[in-house]
This record gives structure tokens, C-alpha cells and sequence, in this order.
């Protein structure tokens, strides 16, 4: 069995008088500490994808299994509890509460999760051990970024999902943190999902799955693995 | 075209995504509306019902008593050569007060007057009919002193003021009417003509005779009264300085024309001591000071707040002001949806108001009624401060909001998309103290720094919650007052009333800003939501810096409440600081804070079911 798996997962909404399929008939599966690159052009379904894996919305049909764990079974509460634990997000506009400093911001993760990494360490490994006691603001883009990476990570969870986490940077930064979550699959043996429309990803990711009009067109093992370093777009 | 299709579609989506806001400051414009135009329009209504009765009932300017031989040759001299040009009409009666018996503080008065022919005070009839003969009276309607008589009861009558020789008894008369007199309006305590030297001598009766049919001869031996009525009957406003005046001059006159026919044994009282009345009028002056401080606190206190309120609203809105102003909208356009909102919010309070303002001067004249039988007046459907007082309260919150609006507005638009930020390194005090500071766990450090951080902010927050917090504790002090001051119902009623309404101001200025905090939080909520924050971890974040502003608040607002009250009893003169009872302390400041765990409960929903969503939207 795999790390993550997905079966004939179907999520739908009602909009107006009818109902809108986001998702039709999702399967996939990945390994930890798999780089897991989602693709497509927006309003595909990849932030109802997202929402699924994360436990902030629960499937119309079919399954979830996380760690030998139906989360897709899961209640509100267990939900809760499994993104308290299991699941690091980060997100497009980092989402930094503005009166933490950096370190109390990978602090308010750590603080709820039982078998939290030491946040200080964790701010050292981004490389923000001398911006610990800035706030926000006083953060650039990138910075802000990798503290939102911090604190996902600190949690030591199963699960990294990361919501375009580059589109609010620029180039050279953006191609500096997908470096980050890339070495975190690999060193600290997660399985990291980025969801992005940037097509040029694909070209680092251990695995590709493109999705368009809710379901997935594409599902492939990338053999030719480039570095970050190397793709340009 | 596409540019103003645009502006008005945001602007519509404005108004929805802040109705529950647009709501709560048209709430707390009904509240404030309602209580100070129905407080201002108290006194004016009274003085207004004073007014009726002078000119409808034609009440007496002077009234000079004295032996019935002196009081002809004064009537025959001012309706003679020495005419007096503003005295209108003179009538003759007699009235004889007579203790009820010895050491009794009540007397009974006997009246004698030509009922069929009443010129000055008249009496109105309220059942029966009037006397045909001499053995028919009427009798002054039962108050809480005057006893109550029946139509067809036969009474004795005695006659034995001080001043007679000797008693006398008339004899099985019978009551054919009841009446009411103008000039006895209050409900307790109308004091007796003839005893006013001794304390507590109260009017326990009153008879009165048609002086026209009564032909015993002993009346004319007697004492009597005139009762004089000035022509420019326009002069009188409710007693007020002009009126005085003139009455004092007319008074001088007549004392010369006494002088000049010798007489020396008369007295002359003038309207201005009619103790019924200029009560009234004192009383409702005193209401109508006590009115004006609260209506100027509470236009205070909801400016305050709705300016905090748009203010912290122009906050939230700087990015969209920052895509309006990059589509090339000027500032004026810009800040024109914003005082849409706050004069849409203002107009539908006001329309509502318009009721609720009416029922308070009501309750409050009813209250009035307790103590006073004024006379009935018709009201206008809408107070006379009504458009005064809430014109100005919405004009001063939408020129507040367009200041603000326009000073928002005036920031470049890379400006405005950069969030409101601490300044670089700067810290609250208390995490100077490390070891303390490090103990903290992150909810109460960002608590802390939520609370003093932004000082601007905290200091609106602290001062609405302080006002509400005054009000409410200026109320009980009042009603713990009222409650010590003897026969004054009527008080009571008034003062519960300020506090139903202080209390309403002081739960909607905490519902208001919890909402506020929260709708300002979402996205930080959202995001705890993400990282997997409970239910009440979440809520706790939200709550957790509304209680201790709460807090904070409630307990300022005792020693403020205490030098309010200070202030307004020096101000209207009467009752004292001591009278306010120990758990006047106690509840307000406890009131206040359960008004915050009411407010908190209310909106819980609003926290739990914020869409997870929101923390993956693109900023705005």
C-alpha cells in the first residue's frame, strides 16, 4: 500500500440550483518523500485537490488514504486533529500572523503539535537564524516564505502541500524556495505536494500530475529529474 | 461605462460583505436617536402642556387675598381712574382652608366662586354637572391627598379658617360634579393657602360653591381673593424671565393703587408661586438639564464609536481603494462609498428611530404623570429634536468618515496594498521583561501585542467601552437616588429608562467591536483553522483580547462614571454621591463584561464557520 492514496475521489458542489462536479474520479498514489509537482491551469481543481489532501473539506465520493488512514472517513474534529499533526501547509501569501515575530510564528505550530521539531533549529535549516525576532513586515517576500516553510515543517508531518508557493515571489527567490521543499523531501523524507500552473516545474518533480476540468489527464514518474538550478522559464 | 459598472458592482459587494456592520452601526444610531430625541423633547413637551393651560384655562397672573372690604376698594380703584392698561379681567372669590382637626396636617378648602360665569383658572367639569342652587357643589377630583367624593354624596361643610371669629357649618350640600383645577396639578402634597408659614399643611379637600347663587351674607363680611389675568397672554413661555418681569412691575403698580385706596392687610401672590405649577416646571427643568448631559454623552460616545468603527472599516478596505484608485478613480469618488455606507447606515437608524424616540418622551411624560395631572396636548408624530439631534449625529459620522475616507485615500496605491504593520522592532513593554515574556505561550503574546500595539485603535476601543461602562454606572447612581427621594415615582421610571438604553449602547459598542475584531481577523483565523487550531483555541484567539479590553474598560469606567456623576449632580443640584449604593460599583463594571460574553457567544458562529478558504485567497 501506498503512502498516499487516492480512489475514485469525486467532490462536488452545489452551485445555484445545480451542481458542479470540481473533481471527477481522482485517482493517484505517491510515496513519502516523493516531490510531487500538481499541475493545471486555474480552476482545473487543483485547490479543491489541495483542500481534500489538507482536511479543509471532505470528498462527495470515494476514498483517501493517508498512512494507512481513511481520512476521507474522518469527521470534523479528526480533521482538526489531522491537520493539527499530519499535514504542513504552506501557502501562496505565506498567511504570517503579523504581531509574531518569525520564531513565534513556527512557534504557533509548534506550540499545539506533539512531536514538534525545535523551532529554532527548524528557522536555522531555512536559513533565517538571524531574522528570528522579526515580524513580518520587516521580512522580505522570500523571507516571509521560508518562515512559512519553517513553520509547516516543524510539525514534522506526513504531508507538505503547498499552494503556489512562488507565486507571490520573484524568479530567483521563487526558484531559491522551490529548492528549499525539494531538499526537505529528500533530506527529512516527506512527501511534499506543490500545486502550481508554472508548466516548467514539472521538470523537477519526482512525480506529474496535470489536471484539467476536474479530472487528471496526466500521471507520470518524471525518470529525467533536472535541478532547479537548471530550469529556466 | 465598464469602469462604472465596476464601481458599483464593488460598491454593492461593499455593503454585503460589511451588512452585519452596516447593521450594528445602524443599531446603535437607533439606540442614540431614539433615547436622546425622546429625552429633548421631555421638558419642551411639558412647558409646551404649561402653555396650553395658561391660554386654554386663561390661569391667574396675580392673585390678591385679603379682606373682602380692602380687596373692593383695590378691584374699584383698577377698574376705575387708576385702571391698570395690561390687566385684563378681575374675579372676586372667596376661600376659606380649615384644618381637618387639631394637629392634622391636612385642611379642607372651601370655594366660593361664580361657577357659571368662570373667566381666570377654570375649572373643567369631569363628570356631573355644575351647582343650580345653593345646596349643589362640585368638588375637586381625588388625587393621592385630595379624598375622592361621588356624585349624590352629601356632605357638611365647616368652615373655621384662623382668621374667623367663629366656625361655620353648612349643612347637608350635595356634590353634583367633579372638577379639575388648573392650577392644582400636582398629585401630592398641594399645599394649604393659609398654613404655608407651618411645614406640611396639604389640601385634603376642596368644595366648591357657586358664589352666584349663594346668597348667605356671612361670605361678604369675610376675606376673599382677586384673581387678575393679564391681556398679552403671549408674553408667558412657561414662566420664563420676560414674563417675571412684567408680572413683578404689574405687582408694583398694584401695591400703589393699594396704597393709595389704604389698604394694608392684603397679600399678593403671583403665578410664579403657584406651587403646582412652578414644581411642574422646575421638575421638568431638572429633567431637561439631566436630558441635555446625557443626549451631549451619548452623541459623544456613538460618534466615537461609528468613527472607530468606519475607521477600522477604511483599514480593511485599503486594497480595494488601492484597485479603484490604479482604474483612475479619484479620491472623492472613492470616498463617496464609503459615505454611502455610513449615511445609508444613519438614514435607515434615524427612519426607525422615529417610533422608539416618541415612545421614550411618552413613557417619560406618562412617568411625569404619576406626580402632575398636566394638561393632555397632542404631540407631533415626530419629536421636535428629533431632526435636530439626529441631523447632527449623522452629519458628524459622515464628515468624520469623509475625512478619514479622503486622508485613506490619499495614499499611493503600492501604499495601501502594504498591510498596516508594527514598526520595525518595536515591542510592547512587557517583553522587556524576559523571563515573563518567554513563559508567555503565543496566544497571549500576540494578545498583548494586538492590544498595545496599535495604541490608536486600543485607545478608541478602551474609551467606547470606558463611556459605555460611565453610562451605565450614571444610570444606576441616578436610579439609586431616585430611589431614596420620596414620592418621586416619576423619577424612577426616567432613570430605569436611561439605563435600559446605556445598557443597550453599552452591548452593541461590545457586539460591535467583536465583530469587528473578527471580521478583521479572518484571514488569521482562517489560517489557524489550517494548522489545525480547535474550535475554542481559534475563538480563544478572537476572545481573549475583547475580554481584557473589556476589562480594561469596565474597571476605567468606575472612576469616570464616579466623576461623571459627580459632575452632573453638582450640575442639576440635587442628590448626592453617597446615595449611590455599593453594588452600583459592583454591577456595572460585571454588566459590561457580560455584555462581552454575550457578544462573544453571539458571534461564536461567525469564528467557527469562517471558510478555511479565505487563508488561501489572493490578497486582495
Amino acid at each position: 500500500m501506498s503512502f498516499l492514496e487516492l480512489k475514485n475521489v469525486v467532490k462536488e458542489y452545489k452551485s445555484g440550483e445545480g451542481i458542479c462536479r470540481a473533481l471527477n474520479n481522482v485517482n493517484f498514489t505517491s510515496e513519502s518523500k516523493e516531490f510531487v509537482v500538481v499541475l493545471g491551469p486555474s480552476g482545473a481543481g487543483k485547490t479543491t485537490l489541495l483542500n481534500l489532501l489538507g482536511g479543509m473539506d471532505t470528498v462527495t465520493g470515494g476514498e483517501i488514504i493517508l498512512d494507512h488512514k481513511k481520512i476521507s472517513r474522518f469527521n470534523k474534529k479528526q480533521l482538526t486533529e489531522l491537520r493539527r499533526h499530519h499535514i504542513g501547509f504552506v501557502f501562496q501569501f505565506y498567511n504570517l500572523m503579523p504581531n509574531l515575530t518569525a520564531l513565534e510564528n513556527v512557534e504557533l505550530a509548534t506550540e499545539i503539535n506533539r512531536d514538534a521539531l525545535n523551532p529554532m533549529k527548524i528557522l536555522s535549516l531555512v536559513g533565517l537564524k538571524n531574522r528570528a525576532s522579526h515580524f513580518p513586515a520587516q521580512l522580505s517576500g522570500g523571507e516571509q516564505q521560508r518562515v512559512s516553510i519553517a513553520r509547516a515543517i516543524a510539525k514534522n508531518p506526513k504531508m507538505l502541500l503547498c499552494d503556489e508557493p512562488t507565486g507571490a515571489l520573484d524568479y530567483k527567490t521563487g526558484k531559491m524556495i522551490l529548492r528549499l521543499l525539494y531538499d526537505i523531501s529528500k533530506k527529512k523524507k516527506k512527501l511534499v505536494i506543490v500545486v502550481t500552473h508554472n508548466q516548467a516545474l514539472k521538470q523537477m518533480a519526482d512525480r506529474v500530475i496535470e489536471i484539467k476540468n476536474g479530472e487528471i489527464i496526466k500521471n507520470y514518474q518524471n525518470r529525467h529529474i533536472k535541478p532547479i538550478e537548471d530550469i529556466e522559464w | 461605462m465598464v469602469k462604472h459598472k465596476a464601481y458599483l458592482r464593488s460598491t454593492r459587494r461593499l455593503f454585503i460583505k460589511h451588512l452585519l456592520r452596516l447593521l450594528s452601526i445602524s443599531a446603535i444610531f437607533i439606540v442614540t436617536v431614539s433615547l436622546i430625541s425622546g429625552l429633548g423633547d421631555v421638558e419642551g413637551d411639558i412647558k409646551k402642556s404649561i402653555n396650553a393651560s395658561y391660554q386654554e384655562d386663561v390661569l391667574h397672573d396675580l392673585t390678591i387675598r385679603g379682606p373682602s372690604i380692602e380687596l373692593a376698594n383695590i378691584k374699584e380703584a383698577l377698574e376705575g381712574e387708576q385702571k391698570i392698561e395690561e390687566i385684563d379681567k378681575i374675579e372676586t372669590y372667596y376661600t376659606f382652608d380649615t384644618r381637618v382637626e387639631e394637629g392634622s396636617n391636612f385642611a379642607n378648602r372651601a370655594v366660593f366662586r361664580d361657577l357659571s360665569n368662570q373667566t381666570i383658572d377654570k375649572l373643567e367639569l369631569l363628570e356631573g354637572n355644575w351647582p343650580k342652587n345653593e345646596n349643589e357643589v362640585v368638588v375637586e377630583r381625588s388625587t393621592k391627598d385630595i379624598k375622592e367624593r361621588k356624585i349624590g354624596d352629601v356632605i357638611n361643610v365647616m368652615i373655621n379658617p384662623d382668621f374667623l371669629p367663629f366656625p361655620t357649618m353648612i349643612n347637608n350640600v350635595k356634590v353634583v360634579g367633579v372638577v379639575k383645577n388648573p392650577t392644582m396639578v400636582i398629585l401630592r402634597n398641594e399645599p394649604s393657602d393659609y398654613y404655608q408659614d407651618e411645614d406640611n399643611r396639604y389640601i385634603n379637600e376642596v368644595v366648591y360653591f357657586d358664589s352666584s347663587k349663594y346668597t348667605s351674607p356671612f361670605l361678604y363680611a369675610t376675606v376673599s381673593a382677586l384673581n387678575i389675568s393679564i391681556k398679552n397672554r403671549t408674553i408667558f413661555d412657561s414662566f420664563n424671565e420676560a414674563y417675571r418681569d412684567k408680572i413683578d412691575v404689574i405687582k408694583g403698580r398694584i401695591e400703589e393703587i393699594a396704597k393709595s385706596v389704604h389698604a394694608t392687610n392684603y397679600q399678593i401672590v403671583t403665578l410664579n408661586e403657584c406651587y403646582s405649577l412652578v414644581s411642574l416646571d422646575m421638575y421638568a427643568e431638572k429633567v431637561g438639564t439631566l436630558a441635555m448631559i446625557f443626549i451631549i454623552f451619548f452623541i459623544l460616545i456613538a460618534i466615537l464609536v461609528i468613527y472607530s468603527t468606519m475607521s477600522r472599516l477604511l483599514d480593511e478596505e485599503r486594497s480595494s481603494m488601492a484597485v479603484l484608485k490604479t482604474l483612475g478613480y479619484s479620491n472623492l469618488a472613492i470616498s463617496a462609498r464609503y459615505i454611502a455606507y455610513v449615511i445609508v447606515a444613519g438614514l435607515v437608524g434615524v427612519a426607525i428611530s422615529v417610533f422608539p424616540s416618541r415612545l421614550v418622551s411618552g413613557l417619560i411624560l406618562n412617568a411625569f404623570n404619576i406626580q402632575y395631572a398636566m394638561k393632555e396636548i397632542s404631540l407631533p408624530v415626530v419629536g421636535n429634536y428629533f431632526f435636530m439631534l439626529s441631523g447632527a449625529i449623522v452629519l458628524l459620522s459622515t464628515i468624520l468618515t469623509f475625512i478619514k475616507s479622503m486622508r485613506t485615500a490619499n495614499y499611493k496605491p503600492i501604499e495601501l496594498l502594504t498591510p498596516r504593520a508594527p514598526k520595525p522592532g518595536k515591542r510592547v513593554l512587557i517583553e522587556r521583561i524576559k523571563p515573563f515574556w518567554k513563559r508567555l505561550s503565543f496566544k497571549y503574546k500576540s494578545t498583548f501585542r494586538n492590544v498595545f500595539f496599535f495604541k490608536g485603535r486600543l485607545a478608541m476601543t478602551i474609551l467606547s467601552i470606558m463611556s459605555a461602562t460611565v453610562l451605565v454606572f450614571a444610570s444606576f447612581g441616578l436610579l439609586n437616588n431616585a430611589n431614596v427621594m420620596e414620592g418621586f415615582e416619576s423619577l424612577r421610571i426616567i432613570t430605569i429608562m436611561l439605563l435600559a438604553f446605556s445598557a443597550a449602547l453599552c452591548a452593541l459598542v461590545i457586539y460591535n467591536i467583536t465583530n469587528i475584531n473578527i471580521s478583521e481577523r479572518t484571514r488569521e483565523i482562517a489560517t489557524l483553522m489550517v494548522l489545525g487550531y480547535r474550535n475554542n483555541e481559534v475563538t480563544g484567539y478572537v476572545y481573549r483580547e475583547i475580554y481584557i479590553l473589556t476589562a480594561i474598560g469596565a474597571i476605567l469606567g468606575l472612576p469616570a462614571g464616579v466623576g461623571f456623576l459627580v459632575f452632573v449632580f453638582d450640575y442639576i443640584g440635587v442628590f448626592e454621591l453617597s446615595n449611590v449604593e455599593w453594588w452600583s460599583y459592583l454591577v456595572s463594571p460585571i454588566l459590561t463584561f457580560v455584555f462581552a460574553l454575550l457578544a462573544t457567544r453571539l458571534l461564536h458562529m461567525k469564528i467557527v464557520k469562517t471558510d478555511m478558504n479565505e487563508s488561501l485567497k489572493v490578497l486582495e
